[in-house]
């Protein structure tokens, strides 16, 4: 039975590779996080990523393939991300898929790790929705678009300057907690309170957004009061983000009508932006869609079964690496 | 079947082999750079050949240093090609593949790195003797003062006004080049190779059979002892005990210090093991105490027309292995007539007179030598202060 692909995501600071059937069924993914391998440069650093990921990648590669027992024919095609992400961290990913593919015989599908995210909501069974009004909230990321049908993605924003989970490692690091910063602000956040005076950038125009005010704010605040309580501060920081992004949630339902509010991208793991999306799908009275927990941040998984549209629609395959790949590209 | 691949400089290249033979090779167009892809063009070669990947057992891989995402794209291909098919996989350092293309002789061999600066690696024929990370200037001025009589690299990137030895441009090194360069395969599951881009990464591990090898040959070896860093030679090869004095830049003396793997080896030569020495032996040895003996008689040709030795017991592995393979060797101080002890192979060569033939890389030492007693005095005495502390000696005197 040849009714798995193999995904491979090497994108940023996780080494992840994945077993997954055309229907989402996720029979295996093994990732390796690098989070100590960064640690102590406060973000991740691109040469040590892809150094990481060239000592990872086949060790994980056989891990995942224990779980067929070793049994390749089971694999139809190999899905690697090409892009968006950091170029020497690609190329390693890219590389081992072409020679494991050249190696056994399958097709290589280059495949754009935005659309991966797009479709991890659909991982383990879930359903989706259509059309759906879409946010992406990650390390790499924020943006809102909206979708007409599965693959069919009309962006409606993005941000001008950092992404919300870049905002968040910034913050942690001015809160002295440690990588990675998402969890570590929202387990703060959520012992504290919103006592805080924060801006809302942007909150009132388009679906654009702009984090890099909100966490100087953040920086001017705690020189301003050093003695202020780290958790105080972490809430008064969370409750402006989740303001702004429900202000351009609340714009885009209302304007596109859609039957499905979906959230993906790593930062739908905080528990806070979870409990908001609910709230929010009940008040337009549609259905709230959200990855499962595992699923939300970078994983392999969700590279290969956005293989799987690739394969389906038989498009060509492109294998180079591209650093700025577009959200809309193939 | 040998397939080659060699992504760290110039075009990407690939190259198919039988034993020495070359069946074809291919490169990348350079106006295609951009879009540099290695599985595309190994893909090319074997469609072009006719030749199955299943007929490929070894596979070899350049691991720079050079362009570093290049390096990375071939050695992650070359890793998982390896993975997938069950070929061997070997790396070699660009550095050696030019070495390769330079002819015998002692040789730099430079490669650009980050920062304008560039790793290099000296070598005597295709023996690796140490390496470092300069602007190219000082390289080449490091390689001048270490013997080279020539330097091989992409010159044309190193822009060098004039040099002190001739300069050789090369880019990229040749696949026949490749082919000959010395390796070793690996025996079992493919490693994982990682692309090199330190002089660290450069300097290969040496075995105490390498450093032997090159000892009976004549050769004079660097290597660290558990104080500082050392020259080694046989006593048997009389033109190497010369080069150590040549390297110190010393006038030439017969008393060189011995050391001995153990007192069995001391006493074989013909030291005259007394009850002090059997006491202090059993305190400090192995250890950094260096005793003065008397001769007799003399049992080794190099020990005629003299009547004392200095010898030691080094407590260091990779020296008690080596000198369990020669017997005793000439072992004195890395350092130029005057100059302090070298704590590191860096320090030492940036002193010495040349280069010795190999250096054996290890970690940093102080500068503290060994404590040396004289065993013929009575009472006797503390002739150079080091690593034991008088007091400790003291009792036992």
């Amino acid at each position: 039975m040849t009714d798995l692909i193999l995904g491979i995501e090497t994108s940023c600071d996780d080494t992840s590779v994945a077993l997954v059937s055309r229907d989402g069924t996720v029979l295996a993914c093994e990732t390796r996080a690098q989070y100590s391998v960064h640690a102590a440069y406060g973000g991740v650093f691109p040469e040590l990523a892809s150094r990481a990921h060239l000592e990872a990648i086949l060790p994980v590669v056989q891990e995942v393939l224990q779980r067929i027992d070793g049994d390749i024919s089971r694999i139809c095609a190999i899905g690697v991300t090409r892009g968006p992400g950091l170029i020497g961290s690609l190329l390693v990913g890219v590389n081992t898929a072409q020679a494991l593919g050249a190696a056994w015989g399958k097709p290589v599908i280059g495949v754009n790790h935005l659309r991966g995210h797009l479709r991890s909501p659909a991982l383990d069974g879930q359903s989706e929705l259509f059309p759906a009004v879409l946010l992406l909230a990650s390390g790499g990321h924020t943006l809102v678009a909206h979708q007409a049908a599965p693959g069919q993605i009309e962006v409606l924003g993005s941000t001008r300057d950092d992404s919300i989970g870049e905002s968040y490692d910034k913050v942690a690091r001015m809160l002295g907690l440690g990588m990675p910063g998402g969890p570590a602000i929202d387990a703060l956040a959520a012992q504290g309170e919103a006592r805080y005076r924060l801006p809302r950038p942007m909150k009132n125009e388009g679906y654009e957004f702009s984090f890099s005010g909100l966490k100087s704010s953040v920086a001017r605040l705690l020189e301003r009061e050093p003695e202020a309580a780290p958790a105080d501060v972490a809430a008064s920081f969370v409750a402006a983000c989740l303001d702004v992004i429900r202000a351009k949630l609340d714009r885009a339902i209302e304007a596109r009508a859609p039957r499905s509010v979906v959230v993906v991208g790593g930062v739908s793991a905080s528990a806070q932006l979870r409990d908001m999306i609910t709230e929010l799908a009940a008040h337009h009275g549609i259905a709230a869609s959200l990855p499962p927990r595992a699923w939300a941040t970078d994983n392999a998984a969700m590279i290969a079964l956005a293989a799987w549209d690739y394969l389906d629609q038989g498009m060509e395959t492109d294998l180079r690496a591209r650093p700025n790949l577009a959200f809309d590209a193939w | 079947m040998k397939l080659l691949i060699r992504t760290s400089s110039g075009p990407y290249g690939a190259a198919l082999f039988e034993g020495d033979r070359c069946i074809a090779q291919r490169e990348t167009a350079l106006d295609a750079l951009r879009s540099r892809n290695i599985g595309e063009l190994v893909a090319q070669l074997l469609a072009e050949t006719g030749t199955d990947l299943r007929d490929i057992n070894e596979i070899g891989v350049d691991l720079g240093p050079g362009g570093l995402s290049s390096a990375r794209s071939g050695v992650s291909y070359a890793n998982a090609l390896a993975f997938g098919s069950g070929a061997a996989l070997w790396g070699v350092s660009a550095l050696d593949l030019q070495r390769a293309c330079a002819g015998p002789g002692r040789v730099l061999s430079m490669r650009p790195a980050a920062g304008r600066k560039c790793l290099w690696a000296l070598y005597h024929d295709d023996r690796f003797i140490t390496a470092g990370c300069d602007d190219p200037t000082t390289a080449v001025d490091k390689g001048a003062a270490r013997g080279a009589s020539r330097a091989i690299g992409p010159m044309q990137r190193f822009a060098l006004p004039d040099s002190p030895i001739e300069l050789v441009d090369l880019d990229p090194p040749s696949f026949d080049a490749f082919a000959r360069v010395p390796h070793r395969v690996p025996i079992g599951a493919p490693p994982i190779l990682t692309p090199i881009t330190s002089a660290e990464a450069l300097r290969p591990p040496v075995t105490p059979t390498q450093a032997a090898d090159v000892l009976r040959g004549g050769g004079v070896v660097l290597l660290p002892t558990e104080t500082v860093y050392g020259l080694a030679a046989m006593p048997t090869h009389p033109g190497a005990v010369e080069r150590i004095f040549a390297l110190k830049a010393r006038p030439a003396q017969k008393a060189l210090p011995i050391m001995v793997a153990d007192l069995d080896q001391a006493r074989d030569i013909g030291a005259q093991i007394t009850p002090l020495v059997t006491r202090l032996n059993a305190q400090f040895c192995p250890g950094p105490l260096s005793l003065v003996v008397g001769i007799e008689p003399a049992r080794a040709p190099w020990l005629h027309e003299r009547d004392e030795l200095a010898f030691r017991i080094p407590d260091d592995a990779f020296l008690q292995a080596l000198l369990r393979e020669t017997g005793p060797l000439f072992v004195t101080s890395a350092n130029r007539s005057g100059a302090d002890p070298a704590p590191d192979i860096e320090a030492a060569l940036a002193q010495l007179n040349g280069a010795p033939d190999l250096a054996v890389p290890g970690p940093q030492r102080g500068t503290q030598p060994s404590t040396l007693i004289n065993c013929r005095l009575s009472p006797p005495v503390i002739e150079r202060a080091g690593m034991i502390p008088p007091d400790q000696l003291a009792e036992f005197l």
